[in-house]
């Protein structure tokens, strides 16, 4: 089924499954590493991030070469152009983050034999290799919402809804893997976790919110993240794995998850109820109103529920399979003891100033993200 | 050995300090249960990195062999399962495995043959980092292409989108669009620009923090010489500003705290410079030893100190020092601080070395390439021409030093290798307590693990041998220490090692 202007059907499913399949590829990798440590070119985690990547870069791949040779007229009006060539914006975005996936490959090669193997998520080549994922995600995201917007008034309007908020919750799991190395929830009372997360959730969430023709779109698109990093937080464990490094601290026998997942669903319910209805409204001043609103609500909403939700998730309360917290489930490589029902980095704890800061950035990126949000609302190609 | 070069692990170059220096490569001979095996482990020089293993079977078959590491800071419970060593395509008795070291600091490498007969035996090796590796030049133009391509796509993409993503059906570029597509261009490339600049900070700053903290800094040292009428006495000093020494304590091997080599004056002459292998005693406090020094020629010494640390580290101290004192060069008169001191000086010998009352060595190598196991072979007969009794020496039949002559590779190595005895001995106590100690002293070929008419035994035909790998091609000089009629000898020879086959 398509419109005069439309995809065919089944690229928006095909490319959601693509950026599915590189977030559940990566947070198994992460879970590979930590369970595991030795891995090779080969294993399972890796290849669904090749899946993800091969799927999202050649479809998109595809879409470039149907609206540029065979399909122009038809196409004509749900793509853009770089010289003679024509595509979805989606398309193009997705062709390139596969093809930084691919180039992120030998640097990376070259960083662990220069820097040995990096037990980081965060180092050049990964960053890379991060946005080159991001960038499938985030074309998935265009597609479906370019898809939609051209649809708004058809039949198929409550599928395309769907789909775009869908792919949006996909990206939200994605990006919050990055950011991982901040959220452990010991580290949630430093004003690095305040600071981190307000630097990137609320643009997401407040995109949302503009960009979706539903309600409680925020809400739906953290749910969608919940769902994903709660999947994968429930599901890793009842894999059985033995570590192949040594040195072993900590004897495992299953495969040791990522923490529970944030609590987006607190700031993204204060932005659905706060800048829901205006939707409508567009213009740099708006969007500077949205900004000042949705990085309060995200300080005071997000930030105070995980100051009191990492100290349940601390405790042992916490240590079961669900909420997976009190260090239920440390790498091979960590040591058991009291630090895991403990703070870390105490000497970082959030202050004033690192609240105010948090407060700050989280203004700005909600501003970004009213802009990005009111700006899809509005992309045809 | 010809063999040995088809072997993929042994292929690499040169690489910077290590403990020993300039050598990669820890070898062991010895016997793993009742197989007698050759170990070649090719030490990683990033953290984490990868070890490879080259493992030849000298005699029998066993099973299969496997391979563990073993991290100083955990017992064998901090191992996992062992790896399986692949037999080598087309040959029956040598095996290739690679384990990741993950930390820095001492592993072990338990090699282990499965079979009727099997055993199993550990190797030290170190797990450290060295100096930070530039990118090669084509790699790096490559990647900067790649980069720039990215960087171009994305400003073309969104320019692209910001002149026409919005754009309803049917509707054209206006001027008004071309102009947002221009200012999204160059609005964009500016963003790009700053995030390399960004990210060049970043990279800047998280390769100063692996030469840091990550890459290994050997111990700092300082020599002071002086005479005390007459006699040249060395004052070594271990220094570390860098860390606490707490942590580096120093445990004895084969029965020294410390093996001090001098070599020089000038050592990239034609012959054999002169050598000292001392083990200068602690003075005042623990990081201050001292040695009288025999009247070695005047010039300047390079100075290699061998330390083996509680953890099972090694490392090699490198000095130089300035030897002009007025004193008749030679060795007769000098009394040393401890018994097993000993010297040579320079010589022109060609052939046989000449080692004083009447004895002779005769020394060879089995091959001058680099890169594969090679065998440092010595036999010293006595002025009747028949075999030499060898005496036990620092609790070995032998001892050999190989410094290459521009003083950039060194390697202290006994006939079961070229790993510390002592750090093999403590692997071994963590692996299978006391018992499994002294049997690694036997096969480390430590005599004080045998009785002396087994000691006397294994010297009564003058002859010894050194398993060895030369890194990389040069000209290298070899020392060989023994102790006949009850005095220490030395002989020496040159090698020069080259990738095409020729040594003499």
């Amino acid at each position: 089924v398509s419109n005069s202007a439309g995809l065919p059907a089944w690229v928006s499913p095909l490319i959601i499954f693509a950026a599915f399949c590189v977030t559940c590829g990566i947070i198994w990798d992460i879970s590979w590493h930590i369970s595991i440590g030795r891995d090779t070119f080969w294993t399972p985690a890796h290849m669904m991030v090749y899946l993800g990547g091969t799927v999202g870069g050649s479809l998109a791949g595809w879409l470039l070469l149907d609206a540029t040779f065979f399909r122009r007229t038809a196409q004509r009006d749900s793509s853009i152009s770089i010289g003679p060539l024509r595509g979805p914006l989606g398309a193009w975005i997705c062709v390139w983050g596969a093809s930084a996936m691919l180039i992120s490959a030998p640097f990376d090669d070259w960083w662990h034999s220069a820097y040995g193997l990096d037990v980081k998520i965060i180092s050049p080549p990964h960053m890379i290799l991060a946005i080159g994922m991001y960038g499938i995600a985030t074309g998935a995201l265009f597609l479906t919402t370019a898809e939609r917007n051209r649809q708004l008034t058809g039949p198929t309007v409550a599928r395309v809804n769907f789909q775009a908020v869908l792919a949006n919750g996909i990206q939200l799991a994605l990006v919050s893997v990055v950011l991982a190395e901040f959220t452990t929830p010991n580290l949630q009372h430093t004003s690095a976790f305040a600071i981190a997360t307000a630097l990137i959730l609320p643009a997401i969430l407040i995109a949302a919110v503009c960009n979706h023709p539903v309600k409680w779109a925020a809400t739906r698109v953290a749910a969608i993240y919940t769902v994903v990093a709660g999947g994968m937080t429930w599901v890793l464990p009842l894999f059985s794995a033995e570590p192949k490094l040594a040195p072993i601290y900590n004897h495992i026998d299953h495969m040791v998850p990522l923490a529970f997942p944030l609590l987006l669903i607190v700031p993204a319910i204060g932005f659905d109820l706060t800048l829901g209805r205006m939707r409508d409204r567009t213009g740099l001043q708006w969007n500077l109103l949205r900004g000042l609103v949705g990085g309060t609500v995200f300080v005071l909403l997000f930030v105070t529920a995980h100051w009191y939700f990492s100290e349940f998730l601390i405790s042992t309360a916490a240590d079961n399979w669900f909420f997976a917290g009190h260090g239920r489930y440390l790498s091979y490589g960590d040591h058991r003891g009291p630090g895991q029902g403990q703070f870390w980095g105490t000497e970082r704890s959030l202050t004033a100033n690192g609240a105010l800061t948090a407060w700050g950035v989280a203004i700005i990126s909600s501003w970004l993200g009213a802009s990005a949000g009111t700006y899809l609302a509005r992309l045809r190609r | 050995m010809r063999l040995w070069q088809a072997l993929p692990l042994l292929f690499a170059g040169c690489l910077g300090v290590l403990a020993h220096v300039g050598n990669p490569n820890v070898v062991f001979e010895g016997k793993a249960g009742g197989y007698p095996i050759l170990v070649v482990i090719r030490q990683p020089d990033v953290v984490p990195g990868l070890a490879e293993i080259a493992i030849r079977v000298e005699s029998g078959a066993p099973d299969s062999i496997t391979v563990l590491p073993l991290h100083w800071n955990t017992d064998r419970s901090g191992a996992p399962r062992p790896d399986v060593a692949k037999r080598v395509d087309g040959q029956t008795n040598i095996y290739s495995a690679a384990l990741w070291l993950m930390v820095k600091g001492a592993y072990g490498v338990e090699v282990t043959t499965v079979g009727p007969d099997g055993g199993s035996v550990v190797v030290p090796v170190n797990s450290i980092a060295l100096a930070e590796k530039q990118m090669q030049k084509p790699l790096g133009i490559l990647m900067a292409i790649l980069g720039s391509l990215l960087v171009v796509g994305a400003v073309s993409i969104i320019s692209s989108a910001a002149r026409e993503s919005t754009m309803a059906s049917g509707e054209s570029v206006t001027p008004a669009r071309r102009r947002r597509g221009r200012m999204g261009a160059i609005g964009s490339f500016a963003l790009f620009t700053l995030a390399i600049y960004s990210g060049r900070n970043w990279w800047n700053g998280l390769a100063e923090e692996h030469r840091n903290s990550v890459v290994f800094h050997s111990l700092t040292n300082t020599m002071t010489l002086s005479t005390n009428g007459g006699a040249p006495k060395l004052v070594f000093k271990i220094t570390d500003p860098r860390r606490s020494r707490g942590s580096y304590a120093l445990v004895a091997d084969h029965g020294k705290l410390i093996h001090l080599f001098l070599v020089g004056p000038g050592i990239s002459n034609s012959i054999a410079p002169s050598l000292a292998h001392i083990h200068p005693v602690r003075a005042k406090d623990p990081w201050t030893f001292e040695s009288t020094l025999p009247a070695l020629p005047a010039g300047q010494y390079k100075i290699f100190t061998d330390l083996t640390h509680e953890s099972g580290l090694t490392q090699t101290l490198t000095n130089t020092i300035d030897f002009s004192l007025p004193v008749d060069p030679g060795i007769d008169g000098w009394h040393p601080s401890d018994g097993e001191d000993s010297a040579r000086l320079p010589s022109g010998d060609s052939g046989p070395t000449h080692l004083g009352d009447g004895y002779t060595m005769r020394l060879s190598v089995s091959s001058g390439s680099p890169r594969v196991p090679v065998t440092l072979d010595a036999s010293v007969i006595d002025a009747s021409g028949k075999p030499a009794q060898l005496q036990p020496y620092l609790r070995m039949l032998g001892h050999a030093v190989v410094v290459r002559s521009d003083g950039n590779v060194f390697s202290h190595l006994h006939p079961s290798g070229t790993f510390s005895l002592a750090a093999a001995r403590r692997f071994a106590v963590k692996t299978g307590g006391e018992s499994a100690a002294r049997t690694t002293d036997a096969v480390c070929g430590d005599l004080a693990a045998l009785s002396p008419a087994e000691t006397a035994a294994l010297g009564k035909e003058g002859k010894v041998s050194f398993p060895f790998v030369f890194p990389e091609p040069g000209r290298y000089w070899v020392w060989v220490q023994v102790r006949v009629g009850d005095s220490i000898r030395t002989g020496a020879m040159t090698v020069d090692v080259q990738d095409a086959v020729a040594s003499r």
